[in-house]
């Protein structure tokens, strides 16, 4: 029927209508998703400090690139100013130097971390930023360093070996 | 009692005609052509013609003409048909009056009749009346039966001077055609009008100086005609 | 659905239908091409932006590498905001607790879902609207390299907020444009509908106007073959019926018109003997009372039926004058109460007729027509009628009308279609001689030969309403001078 034929063309053309009103402009979109951050060089040392709990890099200016031990002892030392006022904390103990690091031999050179202080009074953060500093700093000296795994020895035991946490 | 030509080409026709024309007291000489006719008319005078339209050789409608140019001699027309072209065209020839065939004796003799009384019983009826009458340019002696105009005599034929005394009889007065058919040519009942404007038209062209735009006879449309006023 | 039906009514013409059809047509065309050419254009507009919005965000971003320092003040952030915020776009910096924003007092443009992702660590972008106005959102963590090529999240996230406003002027244009050429379209389309429609129409119109001729009588109609689509085809096949349809109803008129000529021709042939007849009936009429016997009922007998016969050759003649058109009207200015009168009285008919006849009543019209109607009438209401028979005369500045009627028993009304039918007999055992069996078929000629203009006379029968036939004659009051036209 006629009549029936008019209401379907002018329902298709209603549709199409709306289509066109609806699909003009810039419409806001959901969030598209891109390739990986941007990169780039660091230059200092790399601490692991704590924020609220969780572990966090920090880079400290230097003019060249310390060892781990220096990178531990720095840890040791505690946030600096700045840092502190980022509420920024640190699980290490003051009395967790002097030590020594030590790479293991084998491919994967595991890392072990000598230290004078108990080594199983420290709390799971505090050797999580040991490892994970000293890690940082074994690969800032040598990039055919790649070990992942660290074992904190003290003069009660050893812990580990453990991998850093924070990929 | 009459003289009666009669041109019929019809042998039939014209036996049964001449035979109860005859019988009603008439002279009937009966011709079968028109040539024939005008030869007698030439030869032996009649007192009226009646002429078949449908003729071998020479038509009715010559006859006709030529019979007018003759003299005012009254012609009666027979026509086979009373077709309209016919009748008008032989009117226009001169024909005082026409009858259809098929025609009864009686109704011919009664028109012959009319048509005789024109002529000769009506001279006599306007006699009494003394003078002649001058209507303008015209003068019309009723006694005498003669109209002159500017002092020149107008040959009128008995149809045409009984129609114009008829009208000139009450200058003015408005005459219908149903009044002059009576008067004039003594049709009982409803005639045939064209037979006054007919005759109208030929009285004009005598009298008149200019006949599209008359004043001796006038018309007065959806009425008649009326003589006048001048 | 009487709604629609009451559209679909409107919109069946063929050439709303053709419109209609030409108009979507072209509408859903111009609209799929348009839109979608509008729709790949603004995906190219927008990539593009976004394209180079990120490109440049990280072309400014690599500048600021390497990184020295981490957590950052809020100076430094500050820095950065300003270095990365133009007039284009500006920059927000986030890291961890610290916010800096370059460049403009807006409310914080960043969407939860957007900083999510980014934290998640990877590029990502969202348009958004600020304010009313587009912008393109765009965020990256600064990432750290290690040596062995992996790299590490700083924790600093920079967005760059780009208003997308040129770009939605471009597609705003390109949006017009192709309404434009849409519209454009719809009206192309519109006018090649209606020329097409006219194409097609025309034919169609064509065929409907000669159809209509056809149907009026003019069978002389034909149509223009064009082309040789469906069209000519059956333009074809009409002139084909046409011709036909001529060729048998001229057949049927030579044939009508040669019975009627031969009627006509016998009529005239038989005049010669009737005239010579005629002329001596009036002496057989008077020889009959001398004549003995038998012999002067004959001659009586003679006489009687030459009349007769006269009367119905006459009627044969005048009924062939009206068929072949050649009957012409002699007019006069009338006076009709007069003219009945004459006609009842010559009939000797005055005493026995009730008539009812104003006087004054003038019209113009043939008056041995109009007496040859009265007296068929009124001879009529006597013959087949019961008396007393009334004739009334009535009249209107444009109408004259007389009415003739009987107290009889009126006309059964079967024979009523047939009255005016030439020798119709209602009563089959009546004898001949009652009349012609013309008579009112010559009455009703008669009166349909007076016409003025649209008027045209007329002569009806019909029963009065106590009983008895009525004819009723009607003439126009003028008459025109064009008799003979049928």
């Amino acid at each position: 029927m006629t009549g029936r034929r008019t209401g379907r063309a002018l329902l298709a053309g209603g549709l199409l209508l709306t289509l066109l009103t609806a699909g003009c402009g810039v419409r806001p979109s959901a969030v598209i998703i891109g390739r990986p951050p941007i990169s780039g060089r660091a230059q200092g040392t790399w601490l692991y400090l704590l924020a609220q709990g969780e572990l966090v890099l920090v880079l400290r200016p230097a003019p060249t690139d310390p060892s781990p031990a220096a990178a531990l002892a720095l840890l040791a030392a505690g946030p600096q100013e700045n840092e502190r006022d980022q509420g920024f904390t640190s699980d290490v103990p003051a009395g967790l130097g002097p030590v020594t690091v030590t790479e293991g031999t084998g491919q994967s050179g595991d890392l072990t971390v000598r230290t004078d202080a108990a080594a199983h009074v420290l709390s799971a953060h505090a050797v999580d930023q040991i490892i994970c500093t000293a890690v940082a700093a074994a690969a800032q000296v040598s990039a055919a360093n790649t070990a992942t795994t660290v074992t904190v020895v003290g003069p009660d035991g050893a812990r580990g070996p453990r991998a850093c946490p924070m990929r | 009692m009459s003289q009666v030509l009669l041109i019929e080409d019809h042998q039939t026709v014209r036996d049964g005609l001449q035979l109860a024309l005859t019988r009603q007291g008439h002279t009937v000489h009966a011709v079968g052509t028109g040539e024939q006719g005008l030869e007698r008319l030439r030869s032996t005078p009649s007192d009226v013609v009646v002429l078949d339209l449908m003729l071998p050789g020479m038509d009715g409608f010559e006859v006709c003409r030529r019979i007018r140019q003759l003299g005012d001699l009254p012609i009666i027309m027979l026509t086979a048909r009373n077709d309209d072209m016919d009748v008008v065209a032989g009117l226009e020839a001169g024909a005082d009056d026409y009858v259809v065939k098929p025609v009864q004796a009686r109704v011919l003799e009664a028109r012959i009749r009319a048509v005789l009384r024109r002529t000769g019983a009506e001279t006599r009826r306007g006699g009494d009346r003394a003078g002649p009458e001058q209507h303008g340019a015209l003068t019309i002696d009723r006694a005498a039966l003669v109209v002159s105009k500017d002092g020149t005599p107008v040959s009128l034929a008995p149809t045409e001077l009984r129609l114009l005394l008829e009208l000139s009889h009450t200058p003015g007065q408005v005459l219908s055609r149903q009044q002059l058919l009576e008067a004039v040519w003594e049709h009982g009942y409803l005639g045939d009008s064209r037979l006054v404007d007919a005759c109208v038209q030929r009285v004009r062209a005598k009298i008149e100086a200019d006949s599209s735009a008359p004043v001796f006879i006038q018309t007065v449309r959806g009425f008649g005609y009326r003589f006048g006023p001048l | 659905m009487t709604l629609w039906r009451r559209i679909g009514a409107r919109v069946s013409g063929l050439r709303v239908r053709l419109v209609l059809a030409f108009a979507l047509l072209g509408v859903t065309t111009t609209v799929a091409v348009a839109s979608g050419s509008y729709f790949q254009a603004r995906t190219v507009i927008l990539q593009q932006a976004q394209d180079a919005a990120v490109m440049s965000l990280t072309e400014q971003l690599t500048k600021i590498y390497p990184i020295a320092q981490l957590p950052p003040t809020q100076d430094d952030l500050e820095l950065l905001a300003q270095r990365l915020s133009d007039r284009e776009s500006f920059a927000v910096v986030v890291y961890r607790d610290l916010r800096a924003q370059g460049g403009s007092e807006a409310a914080d443009p960043l969407t939860p879902e957007l900083r999510q992702k980014v934290r998640d660590g990877r590029i990502a972008w969202q348009r958004v609207s600020l304010a009313g106005e587009p912008a393109l959102l765009i965020g990256t963590q600064l990432a750290l390299d290690r040596p062995d090529g992996t790299s590490r999240p700083s924790g600093v996230e920079v967005y760059s907020v780009r208003n997308l406003v040129p770009e939605q002027q471009s597609i705003d244009r390109l949006a017009t444009r192709a309404w434009l050429t849409g519209g454009l379209s719809l009206v192309l389309a519109v006018l090649l509908a209606l020329l097409s429609a006219r194409g097609v129409l025309r034919p169609v119109r064509d065929l409907g106007r000669a159809a209509r001729r056809l149907g009026e009588g003019d069978l002389t109609t034909r149509l223009r073959v064009r082309g040789a689509d469906e069209l000519a085809d059956v333009a074809r096949t009409f002139n084909d019926t046409a011709g036909t349809l001529e060729r048998q109803v001229g057949e049927l008129r030579r044939l009508e018109s040669d019975a009627r000529r031969f009627v006509a021709d016998v009529s005239h042939e038989l005049r010669t003997p009737l005239a010579a007849m005629t002329a001596v009936t009036d002496v057989l009429d008077e020889e009959a009372e001398h004549l003995p016997g038998d012999a002067g009922r004959a001659a009586r007998l003679v006489s009687q039926e030459t009349q007769n016969l006269t009367h119905l050759v006459n009627d044969l003649i005048e009924i062939s004058r009206f068929d072949s058109g050649t009957a012409r009207l002699a007019l006069d200015d009338v006076d009709v109460a007069a003219a009945v009168t004459a006609t009842l009285r010559i009939r000797g008919w005055l005493d026995r007729v009730r008539t009812e006849l104003p006087p004054g009543v003038v019209a113009r019209l043939d008056p041995r027509r109009l007496d040859v109607i009265v007296a068929n009438l009124v001879g009529n209401a006597f013959r087949h009628g019961a008396e007393p028979v009334s004739v009334r005369l009535g009249a209107d500045p444009d109408w004259v009308t007389v009415e003739v009627a009987d107290r009889g028993p009126g006309l059964d009304p079967e024979v009523l279609p047939h009255v005016f039918d030439r020798l119709y007999k209602a009563d089959t055992a009546r004898t001949r001689s009652e009349g012609s069996g013309l008579g009112l078929a010559i009455s009703w000629e008669n009166a349909r030969l007076h016409r003025h203009g649209e008027r045209r006379g007329s002569l009806v029968a019909g029963n009065g309403a106590h009983g008895g036939a009525v004819f009723t004659l009607r003439l126009p009051r003028d008459t025109a001078d064009t008799g003979g036209a049928r």
